[in-house]
């Protein structure tokens, strides 16, 4: 029998357990009872390798060249546009980031998910203890970086457009400008776990192609919050009107939370121990994403 | 440190190992055989990369089935082809695999990576980036990894593979070194190395052990079936730079011997012919 990576991360997974439950009942299904859960299963030393693991890859994530990219993008943006009309500004510090960050994102996350693979470490990498659903674990945590990075860059742009008083129709709220980071944190995750499902080449490719592909199917609808790029206010006739797009921005950064975070359980699922934790924790997402996904709608 | 009984791996049809038994101490052990005789699955399964489908092994007295986790915290491993991500400078990627060796502790993790990189002597190029170093540069680097958390076994695959003369000679050098308070096992083609490096030797023959024992016995074996002659003669034998022929097999009367090399001894355990003479 071959050690696939997965069983190799499942038997090292149920080796010595140094620390045991805490007891009492699961905490309801929270995310972070769940990770709190999953973390305590773990033989201690490994349990305590995945924060400086996530640390090591979050270097490797922020100094990759398209995740550079992605703030690169969305400078050039500001500095051609025009900051003339107040929907058009509003667009660009809301909605901008999805594709301009979000895309190289995914695509950052996703070589660099598959580098050892693409290198041939992927051999030495598994013989250590900390195996690759530790790995993976880790990576996911990194994902919170760039989403940090991105929300920095939300807070600074807007706090800019106050300052320089750039005409915006209206202050956007925290949800409206959430929306970017969330999906460069979505992104992200799908990055990773596109690396650990099908680490070959041109299934990024493809994937991106679906998302940017529904995007644009439901962009046309009238239920247009469904998709990622999203615009929390129209351009309408007469010309120049400023209007609120039907929906609610609320249950959109829920709903992009819940997509989001849902492929971080699709990551975490390949190699864990816990497959039922996080087919359950995938199951809660998607239904969250069900929920929010059709309460955003007007 | 390595007991190993009747193991067998098969992949499809062929057997890459077929009731493999021998056994490992401390020091370095060269394991000999040609291409294909199951070097790597058996290096791999020492790495509990691969699980046998028959047969038991115990590495550092576990059971690799149950134990595997324990096993792999007291291991190094350098394969065949190790790869090396891009971007990752020398010190970072001992850095990284550090980390996966469960050394979370920043400044002991940082102090045993320099360690490790000093070790094998790359310390003026910690900073710079993988791609850029030379061949036995990255095999260094690899050994590197291995000996963090300064582990009881060190398996390596393949470790001369495409070196210099100069830079094998350095590799000798390492070996013998870190050989000294450890179990090394060397798989290799290379009989040099061998004879230079190790204290024991399993020769490996499709999947079966063939010959354990040290270089010297192996070198043994072929004691007086070595000559030299005008003419082409023996089981092997080739034309030396003198015009002479180098034989190995049984030698004709009043021929001119030769000192044998362990080389020798291995060509004649793979031709059959040595194992039954000394049986």
């Amino acid at each position: 029998m071959t050690y696939d990576h997965g069983a190799l991360s499942r038997a090292a997974d149920s080796g010595p357990v140094t620390e045991t439950l805490t007891g009492g009942p699961p905490a309801g299904g929270t995310a972070m009872a769940g990770l709190s859960r999953l973390m305590d299963r773990l033989p201690a030393t490994t349990r305590h390798a995945v924060p400086a693991l996530a640390y090591a890859e979050l270097r490797l994530l922020l100094r990759h060249p398209l995740t550079l990219l992605g703030p690169a993008l969305m400078t050039a943006v500001l500095f051609s546009h025009t900051w003339e009309w107040p929907q058009d500004s509003f667009r660009v510090i809301t909605a901008q980031m999805v594709m301009e960050w979000g895309v190289p994102a995914f695509f950052a996350a996703n070589l660099i998910g598959t580098a050892a693979r693409r290198a041939g470490t992927d051999e030495l990498l598994s013989t250590t203890p900390v195996d690759r659903a530790h790995r993976t674990a880790a990576a996911c945590l990194a994902a919170l970086g760039p989403f940090v990075l991105a929300g920095l860059f939300q807070a600074v742009l807007l706090g800019l457009c106050l300052m320089f008083q750039v005409d915006l129709g209206r202050t956007p709220t925290v949800w409206e400008m959430a929306a970017g980071p969330l999906c460069v944190l979505g992104a992200t995750l799908l990055g990773t776990a596109t690396a650990r499902w099908a680490p070959y080449r041109g299934v990024p490719f493809a994937v991106m192609f679906l998302l940017v592909g529904f995007n644009y199917v439901v962009y046309q609808s009238s239920e247009r919050f469904l998709g990622f790029l999203v615009e929390f206010v129209l351009w309408t006739s007469p010309m120049w009107t400023f209007q609120e797009a039907p929906g609610s921005a609320f249950w959109h950064a829920v709903y992009l939370l819940a997509l989001g975070l849902g492929a971080g359980a699709l990551a975490m699922l390949r190699d864990s121990a816990q497959r039922g934790l996080w087919l359950g924790a995938g199951a809660a997402l998607v239904l969250a994403a069900v929920l929010s996904g059709v309460w955003q709608l007007p | 440190m390595i007991e190993a009984a009747g193991l067998v791996k098969t992949y499809g049809r062929g057997r890459a190992l077929d009731g493999l038994t021998f056994t490992v101490g401390k020091g370095v052990t060269g394991l000999l055989g040609p291409n294909g005789a199951g070097k790597t699955t058996l290096i791999r399964m020492l790495a509990t990369v691969l699980a046998p489908d028959e047969g038991e092994l115990r590495l550092l007295g576990r059971d690799p089935a149950g134990d595997r986790l324990e096993i792999r915290r007291r291991l190094g491993y350098l394969p065949q082809e190790p790869g090396y991500q891009r971007g990752f400078t020398v010190f970072e990627f001992v850095d990284y695999v550090a980390i996966l060796k469960e050394m979370v502790e920043r400044r002991a993790r940082h102090d045993e990576v320099r360690r490790v990189i000093e070790e094998v002597g790359l310390t003026s190029v910690s900073g710079k980036r993988i791609r850029t170093l030379s061949g036995g540069m990255r095999r260094r680097l690899g050994i590197a990894q291995t000996l963090l958390g300064d582990p009881e076994l060190i398996l390596l695959d393949e470790p001369t593979v495409g070196l210099d003369p100069e830079q094998r000679l350095r590799f000798r050098e390492l070996i013998s070194h870190i050989g000294q308070d450890r179990a090394v096992v060397l798989s290799t083609h290379q009989t040099e190395d061998v004879a230079a490096l190790c204290n024991r030797v399993v020769v490996l023959k499709a999947g079966r052990c063939v010959f354990e024992g040290t270089p010297e016995e192996i070198r043994a074996l072929a004691e007086g079936r070595v000559w030299f002659s005008a003419e082409k003669s023996g089981v092997l034998s080739w034309r030396t730079g003198d015009g002479l022929f180098r034989n190995i097999g049984p030698a004709p009367e009043g021929a001119r011997l030769a000192e044998p090399t362990v080389e020798d001894g291995y060509l004649l355990l793979l031709g059959g012919t040595a194992a039954e003479a000394a049986a």
